[in-house]
């Protein structure tokens, strides 16, 4: 009983409780570092089609624009599990 | 545009764009990220704040819609280091799982309690339409709410 401070069978308090219902947890987008970028993602306007090439150039060109990542810069990453083969 | 507002009881003035939305005021500017964004779309509810004592949801109001108005998040929403009897109540029943509708699910509650004259589970479970929970399911949350109601009957907030 000691080891365990009487605890077997109580219900216990979260010790992250506190900090979400008073507003103060921190999620992904509560975050802001120095020289902190973001990620847009482009996806298919067509729900079945054949990719036959994607045209960045226009968009490398727009102000602000750090990078952008294609499938040609993953092909490489083998097995990303997604849910069909 | 220039913006007059009292956040939490404090007084601030922005010069702000006219199509900045509150909940990007809130978050961005004013560094108050306890209000979430959820849809952007007035569906879930995890943006909602009060705005002069009313329960609304700030990813559809402009910024300049609250000039000369009060606004309450939910971090002003304890008194001091005291918790609200809905955040106590969350806390006690489990009300929340990941946290990130908890804020929007309180700071409805806190303007619904003041108004509900039936505080049935189902007369909450309605008045909690406009919140989504993706965690824990409703049962604890209306549980929370449920006791929070009791207590706030004997010691008034």
């Amino acid at each position: 009983m000691s080891a365990t401070n009487g605890m077997i069978g109580q219900s216990v308090k979260r010790v992250e409780d506190k900090r979400f219902i008073t507003g103060k947890g921190r999620f992904t987008d509560d975050i802001v570092l120095p020289g902190q970028t973001y990620a847009a993602f482009v996806r298919s306007p067509y729900a079945h089609a054949k990719i036959i090439r994607v045209d960045i150039d226009e968009a490398m060109g727009m102000p602000g624009v750090v990078q952008i990542f294609t499938g040609k810069d993953v092909v490489h990453i083998n097995g990303v599990p997604v849910g069909w083969p | 545009m220039e913006i007059h507002v009292k956040v939490n009881g404090v007084e601030y003035q922005h010069e702000v764009e006219p199509r900045l939305l509150l909940v990007h005021y809130l978050r961005d500017v004013l560094r108050l990220t306890g209000t979430h964004i959820g849809c952007e779309t007035s569906v879930c509810g995890s943006c909602t704040i009060h705005v002069d004592g009313k329960a609304s949801k700030s990813c559809n109001m402009l910024a300049v819609q609250v000039d000369g108005c009060e606004v309450l998040t939910i971090e002003g929403l304890a008194m001091k280091d005291e918790l609200h009897p809905l955040q106590e109540a969350f806390r006690d029943n489990h009300g929340l799982q990941c946290g990130f509708c908890t804020a929007g699910m309180i700071m409805t509650a806190a303007d619904f309690l003041n108004e509900l004259s039936d505080l049935s589970k189902e007369s909450i479970q309605d008045a909690l339409k406009g919140n989504l929970c993706r965690c824990t399911g409703y049962h604890n949350i209306v549980k929370s709410i449920m006791q929070a109601a009791e207590k706030m009957k004997e010691v008034p907030v």
